[in-house]
């Protein structure tokens, strides 16, 4: 009986040395991870306020572009209605009558029309701002999420007060979390009309 | 019908409704106004009236699918046509959007030629 308290009594002494041990351990890695944990936290606010400017700078310089060509599309516009007015006031004999005129108003016309198809395409390409912005919304919010946590480890061993925690932006954000610029829309568009299709 | 007729597009990015109103205007559909969200979308359907609504889906204060379900609800504005143009592209969420009561459905990024079928093809089955 009493050899098997001694026993016992050894066996707990050996269990609480262990965790005894671990816990140093435990508290070891804790002061080496501590300080990267304090600068990652502090690091992220400055994070997202960058991710947060990379979307406004390219909205503003979106727009720049968007300005520009409407600017060409105006231009371009009055230069093919000048053109057609051109045609109608000219006769048609003096259109036939000077050597190559006619064709030169048509390729005028040609290449206005160029021009406006490729600043309607560049337009178009323009949707990259939308769906990138959504998709740096999306990474913002997780960074978001990753600072609350680790604000929330720090409050837990005392570092931190809970009150210390400040938002880096109050903007509301709404994005699709599988935003994504295809370039391939038309097929994807296909897929889509087929499945509305069947739902009909 | 594309000059007589009087379109919302609602959208949070100014990007996204600067686009939608270029490629309304060069297919021809030039009465366009433009809302933030479906809650601004709502008060201007209220003191205005329109014939048609393009919507996107994540927006701030009322998303997409909000704003179609008020839609619906609301005596006045119940038949009102409506085409989702939205980033989201799983089965799921188109599916939810056509119960909601979208009558068409494109994803971004679209074509011209895509917006102008859809808004055709909306109207024809109205």
């Amino acid at each position: 009986m009493t050899d098997n308290k001694s026993k016992m009594t050894e066996q707990i002494r050996l269990e609480l040395k262990e965790l005894t041990t671990s816990i140093n351990s435990m508290m070891d890695a804790f002061r080496k991870i501590r300080k990267p944990i304090q600068e990652s936290s502090a690091k992220l606010p400055t994070t997202t306020s960058q991710l947060e400017k990379v979307t406004e700078q390219t909205e503003q310089a979106t727009h720049k572009v968007l300005d520009i060509i409407e600017a060409i599309t105006k231009r371009e516009s009055d230069i093919g209605g000048g053109i057609q007015k051109l045609k109608d006031l000219i006769p048609q004999e003096s259109l036939n009558s000077v050597a190559g005129l006619n064709d030169l108003l048509d390729e005028i016309s040609d290449s206005v029309e160029a021009n406006l198809n490729d600043s309607y395409n560049i337009m178009d390409a323009l949707q990259f701002q939308d769906i990138t912005t959504q998709q740096i919304d999306h990474a913002i919010s997780l960074l978001d999420e990753v600072e609350l946590k680790l604000h929330s480890m720090l409050v837990a061993v005392g570092i931190k007060d809970t009150g210390t925690l400040k938002k880096v932006s109050g903007k509301r954000r709404a994005f699709d979390p599988n935003a994504n610029f295809n370039s391939d829309t038309p097929t994807q568009q296909k897929e889509i009309d087929k499945l509305i299709s069947g739902l009909k | 019908m594309g000059s007589d007729l009087k379109i919302l597009a609602v959208d949070d990015s100014p990007t996204m409704r600067r686009i939608i109103i270029n490629t309304l205007k060069r297919a021809g559909f030039n009465q366009v106004s433009e809302a933030t969200d479906g809650k601004d979308a709502l008060a201007k359907l209220k003191t205005e009236k329109y014939n048609f609504v393009i919507t996107d889906w994540n927006m701030p204060e009322m998303d997409g699918l909000t704003f179609v379900t008020t839609l619906r609800s609301d005596p006045d504005l119940q038949t009102m046509p409506v085409l989702m143009v939205t980033t989201r592209s799983v089965k799921e969420d188109i599916i939810e959007a056509m119960k909601a009561g979208v009558n068409n459905y494109i994803v971004k990024p679209f074509t011209p030629e895509t917006l102008a079928e859809k808004i055709n093809q909306v109207l024809t089955s109205a």
